[in-house]
């Protein structure tokens, strides 16, 4: 998290920084090799986050991020995490604080940044020009 | 000796192999493979960025990173405004400019892997096809182009910039003086390449970065053409003092 946003948030709320843990170079690995099953195939993560991510809004046409959450019926588990930088700068916080304080955490034009959990079941991006992209991983139930 | 008006100097020669035939260009702004990629640039085996480097040869040509070599005869094109190129004695070709209207690049990265565009000038036939398809094969996201046969030379020019991987350099240069002045004049340090490989000057608290159109940008927006986002959360975060921007890069 960058200190700035931290300090930032501080200042406007007059509280201390919400809860969150960076991740270290070993955990980045692991989560972006755990994130590469969500794709079914052996390209990169970049590549797949390039060719199969769909739109599904804008950040500036949405009231809460909750409600992309809900429109996709997906629905994370308590800690989520954010990449920041080409899955080697992860943060990982409370969902419920994302939604939050989403305006604290992503700041157009600077941050082009990934969501995703411990399910790795999905992923969602959000560009710094506010485009929502998502990828779900498709379930089956049986009959 | 040649200068970077853009204040981005320091960035990248590009390093192209054809056929055996090495090229070497230098344009601001590109300090990745990626970014010399997206700019058009074909067969790219390496961007330069150090300081100053040689190239391995006997005769120690000093490529240094403002666009000058030293130890190098250069001579202006005839065929690309505001380009002067030469030949080491290896054999390797070396292009870097001065800065005029009309370069572009993506014409110039594409003809590099093909041929010697800047020495002759004349393409035959089969790499006009070859250069018309390569150009109007973006042409759903190039927006009108047109191309020309003007006695053996290929012109192209670009009608709108709107879903390109990149402008002009004029372009990109008026577009970068916009930004500068929104954010107070000056050139930030130099930062970490954005997401895709995009240049980027200063950090996530005050920058600019040159970024091509996006797919599915929001209509009407800058991101629909080559841009440079700028922010500035210095005094806050978005709506409490903090400010950003695209500003598109049109020709």
């Amino acid at each position: 998290m960058e200190d700035f946003k931290i300090n930032l948030f501080e200042k406007e709320y007059n509280r201390v920084f919400i809860d969150f843990e960076h991740l270290d170079d070993t955990q980045c690995m692991f989560l972006k090799k755990c994130l590469n099953g969500l794709f079914n195939n052996n390209d990169s993560i970049e590549n797949n986050l390039k060719l199969n991510l769909k739109v599904i809004s804008y950040v500036d046409d949405i009231n809460s991020l909750s409600e992309v959450f809900n429109t996709l019926e997906i629905f994370p588990i308590e800690k989520i995490y954010i990449n920041w930088y080409k899955f080697d700068d992860i943060d990982c916080l409370y969902y419920n604080d994302l939604i939050l304080y989403f305006e604290d955490l992503w700041f157009p034009s600077s941050d082009d940044i990934e969501i995703f959990d411990n399910t790795f079941n999905w992923i969602l991006s959000i560009r710094h020009d506010g485009c929502i992209s998502y990828y779900k991983r498709v379930m089956y139930q049986k009959c | 000796m040649f200068t970077d008006p853009t204040g981005m100097e320091g960035e990248g020669w590009i390093e192209q192999q054809n056929n055996g035939k090495t090229t070497i260009t230098h344009v601001p702004f590109i300090d990745s493979v990626e970014g010399a990629t997206a700019l058009g640039f074909e067969n790219v085996t390496e961007v330069y960025n150090d300081d100053c480097f040689t190239i391995g040869e006997t005769n120690n040509y000093q490529f240094s990173s403002d666009g000058t070599v030293d130890g190098l005869g250069l001579r202006p094109s005839n065929q690309t405004p505001g380009m002067f190129y030469g030949y080491t004695e290896g054999g390797v070709e070396v292009q870097t400019f001065t800065y005029q209207e009309g370069i572009n690049f993506r014409q110039l990265g594409i003809a590099n892997s093909m041929s010697d565009l800047t020495g002759v000038g004349e393409l035959t036939g089969m790499m006009i096809g070859e250069l018309s398809q390569e150009l109007f094969g973006d042409s759903a996201v190039l927006g009108v182009l047109a191309l020309t046969l003007s006695k053996g030379k290929v012109k192209a020019s670009l009608g709108s910039t709107k879903g390109a991987a990149k402008g002009s350099l004029s372009g990109t240069k008026e577009a970068l003086l916009k930004v500068k002045d929104i954010l107070g004049g000056g050139s930030l340090a130099k930062g970490k390449q954005g997401k895709f490989g995009s240049p980027q000057r200063g950090d996530a608290n005050k920058g600019y970065r040159l970024d091509p159109a996006h797919p599915n940008a929001k209509p009407g927006s800058g991101e629909e053409y080559p841009h440079i986002n700028w922010w500035d959360y210095t005094k806050g975060k978005r709506g409490k003092g903090g400010r950003s921007g695209a500003e598109p890069i049109k020709y």
